[in-house]
């Protein structure tokens, strides 16, 4: 049970560390554009 | 994000973060009495201090504010998120909270002074949000709303610390208590000392995040306006 716990905690964990790093990207590439302008 | 950075974001959202939740959900023991159900501690603690935490950054920028005639935009921003990111944080102490409760206690919901106060804290929070809103077009609303803020967090203490003290309750003892002891185990201990470390760090980088989107779209703002 526990093992099953653990296994859905560390997929949902990973889905957010996945989006989080999309998301860091993303705002960092429109600093850059609006930092160029 | 610069390369060193990015290494460091990888191997703190790959590595360190699932290496403590799986301390906390395999490696760590049961505690006496609660059983499995015990190790939401290691996520229900951490969120609950970081709330408290987000709501003292979200009074010291809107004191900041009111103080200090520099960097209003920014600071009204910063308050914002981090009253936006305690209410988020607050939320979460009582869903798990409420879940230990029902494994526990045998309800979801019991009126315990803990639930009750930090229910009650949250309701002053969420009317920062409703009087933020209201206030769109008046050109006192950064000062209002801190003047709000800097009271919700005057009136933090008393429903976090006090209230549950003073009444008798349900809730295990805190880490915080009268003894001045933490009665866990050594591994329990060291579990939970991590997983407030990272989830500390983690609420840092989320914090960073918005205050970086907040930025952008005041920049925009400003772009728009001056066209």
């Amino acid at each position: 049970m526990t093992i099953e716990v653990t296994a859905a905690i560390l997929i949902i964990w990973f889905g957010i560390a996945i989006f989080l790093y999309r998301l860091d990207r993303k705002v960092k590439k429109i600093e850059e554009q609006l930092g160029e302008k | 994000m610069k390369t060193y950075n990015r290494i460091l974001f990888l191997l703190f959202v790959f590595i360190i973060m699932p290496a403590v939740f799986m301390m906390a959900l395999l490696w760590a023991p049961p505690a006496e009495f609660l059983g499995e159900a015990s190790r939401i501690l290691y996520f229900h603690v951490p969120v609950a201090c970081l709330s408290v935490i987000s709501f003292i950054a979200a009074g010291y920028h809107s004191i900041m504010i009111l103080i200090s005639e520099n960097n209003i935009e920014e600071r009204e921003y910063k308050s914002y998120n981090a009253a936006y990111t305690g209410i988020i944080f607050t939320i979460l102490t009582v869903v798990t909270g409420s879940i230990w409760a029902k494994i526990s206690w045998g309800s979801y919901w019991n009126w315990d002074p803990r639930e009750t106060s930090i229910v009650i804290l949250m309701l002053i929070y969420i009317s920062y949000f409703s009087l933020y809103s209201a206030l769109k077009d008046n050109v006192n609303r950064t000062r209002i709303s801190s003047v709000y803020l800097l009271i919700a967090m005057i009136t933090m203490p008393f429903f976090v610390f006090i209230i549950p003290r003073i009444y008798p309750s349900l809730h295990p003892d805190t880490i915080i208590n009268a003894e001045k002891k933490v009665h866990l185990d050594a591994a329990m201990r060291l579990t939970l000392f991590a997983s407030v470390v990272v989830f500390t760090i983690f609420y840092g980088y989320v914090f960073n995040l918005m205050n970086r989107i907040s930025s952008l779209e005041l920049k925009l703002q400003e772009k728009q306006n001056d066209n």
